[in-house]
């Protein structure tokens, strides 16, 4: 079980973690979510020993990780750029931990093309890696990381770099292989749909801190703050009620009455429903779900009412 | 990290330390301390003296001038070697590091023999010239250029000149901001070591520029062997390494600006062949310049050393090489020198190769915005062998390991170490740039799998800087075949190299000893040209290809 504690990491005056506290236990996968820049990232290289931290305690079933060497601490990390090695071919790449480990050449090549063909990359062995589209490599990353067996897989942005139809696939994937391995990971994401698709647990992060950690249905359904709730893609207004409140697009309405008025400044297009923009009375844009053939055109002046079980009230 | 660092360090301190920093304070302490007590007035005589003031002056702006026009004359030289795909091209990026490689006194006689009355050129009217002596410099660095910038160039991703393009930039200007800048590095590196090669040029401007033209390093040549005014020439190293050391801290400021990581591509995948009449005429154009600049000097060399004196060529000059002995000043036949050469260009190839490699592994791992200013001031103290001329190194050998508690006096290993201490600047030069090049993530990445810092240097920095080492190691061999410099003051008569041969033979009267000379050089060059090839061959192996 990874935890961590009261974890600082300071870039010259910059600090990139402000006393992060998180555990990770073992078979879990806990996604950290957040704006680029938040710092999750660093967390991960502080993790896996590549960034000295400032406070705090890095722990593995108790054992302070404080004095071990990256190379000692038998975790996986994916970088976002996948980081492969060029001078490698894709059997290269994928049994150099193994290799690390002193496997024997033999058990260490008839593992990694077992973890090549669990990636579905089988008969890759012998391609450059420069050869490999953004999916392969980051595949063959997967595998790289995956084949000396870490205690631990840390996943930075790792679909990052790929078109979306690909991740929507490899997200389901992923979360297929690491339930299938009993893999505990950590992952790193801006994306919440990506994260809520793979996460027993999600961790939003803002500047360096959590602002709230649950499973996913609960942060998606309870935000505990304003910024997680602008995050996950819900208005938030004061107009509403007493307070702020946080309320989802398909949690508004058009409706002959209501507590909002306001003009449409854009709308769009998504499958099942158009999301239409209106700037109300405050002057801050709301997004509404609009079903049906009815949909306002952007100028019209429209009037919007809530479902009052969808109004959530921010603290 | 930084134990680590002092540790990589240690010996490359110590080896530039002892056979470097030593020796050149001894000649210092000879010539400035000579009695037990300081005598400053040497020094004042280089700043009143108009002549020695007109030698700085000149040492200065020649060395300007010959930088300028080599990186002009070479960077198109570059892009076409490093981007063309076309036939003989791996052959001709060994061909033109011949020049570079040729020890100063071949070249400047093979140039004298070119401009002289009644050679190929003599109606250009350029014997004893300052163009000479320009054409000459550039000659000698074109492959400096070609190289170090050719080589990123060959693969720097031309992905980013391409978004420029898409962006509204014009082919000029895409090359302006965006491979221009990359390229950056590596051209201050080349322009830094013509630079302060032109600026200790000695062979070719004793030859060359007669008795109108002298350089700081002619100088304390003169005054250390013609005039025997030790403290005058102590005063003028003084001098020298003063303006060395300002060159290398701006040259390391100017280089390690922006050593940002680039985006590196196989060489094989940017490679293209020249499309459409422009790129071929340009690839024309740079062949053409390369023949002449480069193959007519060396074709006369050749032709020179075949000519007979009655007239015709034969193999006359090449058979007195084995017999030559008598009447001469040599010890041994020439012959003999070839083998003490390869031997003494082996060992220092070997030495040069574990103290720059060590090196510039220090100088390169750990985080950029650390210690910056401690690796620019370790940088400087391992370039100054570069810029000090190698006429000091040899006598600095001379003067300072003669006695206890290093007595080397005699000794051939001295050859060898000579050669390295004049090499490692070179292979620090070559492999510095290439390990910063190397992204952080991936050694991250290697010590995240499992792999101890030593593992992550022999798995990951290794094979992507193994063509750099393999080139350093080719230019470590070839200087040290070259090298006179230094090794006139310290080789024995019976260990001879071949540049020394080849000068005293150039020292005698007579057609003969002349042709022997010619013969010599041309043997010279066969065998540096052969390594420089091996070296290309050899890296199309697995190594050093990513």
């Amino acid at each position: 079980m990874l935890s961590i504690d009261g974890l600082v990491v300071r870039y010259g005056d910059a600090t990139a973690l402000d006393g992060v506290a998180l555990e990770v236990r073992d078979g879990e996968v806990v996604c950290v979510l957040g704006p680029s820049g938040c710092g999750k990232s660093t967390l991960l290289r502080a993790v896996a020993g590549l960034e000295p931290p400032a406070a705090g305690t890095v722990a593995w079933d108790g054992r302070d990780l404080a004095g071990v060497p990256p190379h000692r601490r038998n975790l996986g990390l994916m970088f976002q750029d996948h980081s492969l090695f060029p001078h490698r071919d894709v059997l290269g790449n994928v049994v150099f931990g193994l290799r690390m480990q002193h496997v024997a050449p033999t058990r260490a090549r008839a593992r990694a093309q077992e973890l090549l063909a669990l990636v579905g990359l089988g008969g890759y062995e012998h391609r450059r890696v420069a050869e490999l589209s953004g999916g392969e490599q980051q595949r063959v990353a997967l595998a790289r990381a995956l084949a000396p067996a870490p205690r631990l897989l840390m996943l930075d942005e790792p679909l990052g770099s790929l078109d979306r139809r690909l991740r929507d696939r490899l997200v389901v994937d992923l979360r297929e292989l690491f339930v299938q391995l009993g893999q505990t990971a950590l992952f790193v994401t801006h994306d919440h749909d990506e994260a809520f698709a793979v996460a027993d647990r999600v961790a939003v992060m803002r500047a360096g801190r959590f602002e709230q950690v649950g499973p996913p249905a609960d942060v998606w359904k309870r935000p505990a703050t304003e910024f997680v709730a602008r995050f996950l893609g819900y208005n938030v207004t004061g107009l509403l009620g007493p307070g702020r409140a946080a309320v989802r697009p398909d949690g508004l309405h058009l409706a002959l009455e209501g507590p909002l008025t306001g003009i449409v400044t854009a709308r769009t297009f998504h499958r099942d429903h158009f999301l239409v923009r209106v700037k109300v009375a405050d002057g801050s844009p709301l997004e509404v779900a609009v079903r049906g053939d009815t949909v306002p055109e952007v100028g019209d002046a429209v009037t919007l009412a809530a479902d009052p079980d969808a109004v959530i009230p921010l603290s | 990290m930084s134990w680590r660092r002092a540790a990589l360090l240690a010996v490359p301190v110590a080896f530039v330390g002892v056979f470097f920093a030593y020796p050149v304070v001894a000649i210092m302490g000879r010539g400035l301390v000579p009695d037990g007590s300081l005598d400053l007035e040497p020094l004042g005589d280089v700043v009143t003296d108009g002549g020695l003031r007109e030698v700085i002056w000149f040492t200065l702006w020649q060395a300007t001038v010959s930088t300028v026009l080599t990186v002009l004359v070479a960077l198109p030289g570059a892009y076409v070697l490093g981007r063309y795909r076309f036939a003989g091209r791996r052959l001709l990026w060994a061909a033109i590091t011949v020049p570079f490689v040729l020890p100063t006194v071949v070249v400047g006689s093979a140039f004298r023999s070119l401009f002289e009355e009644g050679g190929p050129l003599g109606s250009l009217g350029l014997e004893q010239s300052l163009a000479a002596i320009l054409i000459a410099h550039v000659f000698f660095n074109y492959a400096v250029v070609v190289r170090t910038v050719g080589g990123l160039w060959s693969h720097l991703d031309p992905g980013q000149e391409e978004a420029a393009r898409v962006l509204g930039a014009s082919r000029w200007q895409a090359f302006r901001t965006v491979t221009l800048p990359s390229l950056r590095p590596a051209i201050a590196a080349a322009a830094s070591i013509v630079f302060l090669f032109t600026f200790t040029s000695f062979g070719v401007i004793l030859i060359l520029g007669g008795p109108t033209y002298a350089t700081l390093d002619v100088e304390i040549y003169r005054q250390t062997v013609s005039l025997l005014d030790l403290p005058l020439a102590a005063a003028l190293t003084i001098v020298q390494l003063v303006a060395v050391v300002a060159l290398l801290l701006v040259s390391a400021r100017l280089e390690g600006g922006r050593a940002g990581a680039l985006r590196l591509r196989a060489a094989a995948e940017v490679a293209h062949r020249p499309r459409g009449w422009a790129q071929r005429g340009l690839l024309l154009a740079n062949l053409a310049v390369m023949g002449l600049l480069l193959g007519v000097p060396l074709g006369v060399l050749v032709e020179r050393s075949f000519a007979v004196s009655s007239g015709g060529y034969g193999l006359g000059s090449y058979r007195a090489l084995g017999d030559l002995r008598r009447g001469t000043s040599l010890f041994v036949p020439p012959a003999e020198a070839i083998v003490n050469s390869l031997v003494f260009a082996l060992a220092a190839t070997v030495i040069a190769l574990v103290v720059g490699g060590l090196a510039a592994s220090a100088l390169s791992t750990g985080r950029r915005h650390r210690a910056r200013g401690s690796a620019a001031g370790i940088e400087t103290l391992l370039m100054l062998p570069l810029g000090v001329s190698a006429v000091t190194v040899g006598f600095g050998f001379l003067v300072a390991l003669d006695e206890p508690p290093l007595d080397l006096r005699g000794s051939p290993a001295l050859i060898p170490i000579a050669h390295a201490v004049v090499a490692v600047p070179f292979v620090v030069r070559v492999m510095t740039p290439v390990l910063r090049s190397i992204d952080e993530r991936l050694r991250e990445s290697a010590a995240v799998l499992g792999a101890s810092p030593a593992r992550i240097w022999r798995e990951v920095d290794l094979p992507i800087v193994a063509r750099a080492a393999l080139v350093a190691a080719g230019f470590a061999f070839a200087i040290s075949l070259g090298e006179f410099g230094a090794t006139v003051f310290i080789a024995r008569p019976d260990y001879p190299t071949l540049p020394i041969v080849i000068f005293r033979l150039l020292g005698q009267p007579g057609a003969l000893n002349f042709g022997a000379a010619m013969a010599a050089s041309t043997i010279l060059m066969a065998l540096t040209a052969t390594a420089v090839v091996a070296i290309e061959r050899f890296r199309v192996g697995t190594v050093g290809q990513f």
